[in-house]
């Protein structure tokens, strides 16, 4: 999938709000964003594990990210409740480094 | 009356297991092996001195060529021959998650109950395993979520192979080994530290290189 310039603005307004850095739309080649994706699969089963929901099985790609996650994630930045800031701060915390790792070296 | 009422607490009852998350996996079963780590007092004068956060380590020469910041000061990329080995990042800069401050729910609030720091948590997550469960002074919901979490750390963003945590004078550290990527230019490994000397702030080193054990020895050993 060709990520858009606007994919990639999408990509630093979701990285601003869970590490509070800023970045460049150019910044995001398709590693990085891979690993955004992973982080917010995992920080969205992981909200859904708090309340006890089965997992339906949950293949991300970056299709699923800009189609079904980022809107969830958008109203959470609006500050609704779809994602829990516990499950933003530990995800995060778990999967930051091979975010900054492929923004930094594009590996 | 009362058979429709026992059917319809039954299907509830039934719904109510459809939906519990089962701890089947092997990774919830990972219980971190402790090591004591005694400092090294044997520093060489070849030894390459490296900074971060306040803190000093010796490692031995030849780990790296070049020390650079290619995103930001708070993550350093050692690398050698083009390639990097290994990264230092900073993690977190409280001891509480501020998410905890303030739960917005019920489910938030028991889970914020299990732990009552990052270090707490991270310690959990690394030892408690579902037989602790069992026990009932550990028998809560929040250390239940916890024990879940695991399932995340030990398969994200690599199934983990080992777990560790290190124990020295004035550091706490816990460390994941993953499971080799198809390239060598997959995380192989990764230490979070927690140093008295600069609490509250930890940090993260990632190893890119099949001999992490000797890297974090080294760092560990000669931390201060």
């Amino acid at each position: 999938m060709t990520c858009s310039l606007d994919d990639k603005v999408a990509c630093t307004e979701v990285w601003r709000k869970l590490s509070g850095e800023e970045t460049a739309p150019g910044q995001w080649n398709d590693k990085a964003i891979q690993a955004l994706v992973e982080l917010v699969a995992e920080t969205r089963r992981c909200s859904s594990n708090m309340k006890y929901v089965p997992q339906p099985t949950l293949m991300p790609t970056k299709s699923w990210f800009f189609k079904q996650a980022l809107r969830p994630l958008k109203d959470w930045l609006m500050g609704g409740t779809a994602t829990f800031e516990i499950c933003k701060t530990f995800r995060y915390a778990q999967l930051k480094n091979i975010v900054e790792t492929a923004l930094a070296t594009g590996e | 009356m009362k058979k429709i009422i026992a059917v319809l607490l039954l299907l509830l009852l039934c719904a109510c297991c459809v939906n519990q998350i089962k701890l089947d996996d092997p990774e919830y079963y990972m219980k971190a092996k402790v090591i004591d780590i005694q400092p090294d007092k044997f520093i060489t004068e070849d030894n390459t001195k490296i900074d971060f956060f306040g803190l000093s380590a010796s490692i031995s020469p030849g780990w790296f060529d070049k020390k650079s910041n290619p995103l930001k000061t708070t993550t350093a990329v050692y690398s050698k021959d083009g390639e990097k080995v290994f990264l230092i990042m900073s993690l977190f800069e409280s001891e509480e998650i501020s998410a905890c401050d303030k739960p917005v729910d019920e489910h938030e609030r028991d889970f914020c109950s299990a732990f009552k720091s990052i270090q707490e948590y991270y310690d959990k997550v690394w030892k408690m395993t579902p037989e602790d469960l069992k026990d009932p002074q550990y028998a809560t919901r929040g250390n239940y979520m916890l024990v879940l979490e695991k399932k995340s750390w030990f398969t994200k963003p690599a199934k983990v192979t080992a777990i560790y945590k290190y124990c020295g004078t004035d550091f706490t550290a816990y460390r994941r080994d993953f499971h080799p990527g198809k390239d060598n230019k997959t995380i192989r490994a990764e230490l979070v530290i927690f140093h008295q000397k600069i609490r509250p702030i930890s940090f993260i080193i990632t190893s890119f290189v099949d001999n992490s054990d000797e890297l974090f020895e080294q760092i560990l050993t000669t931390i201060q």
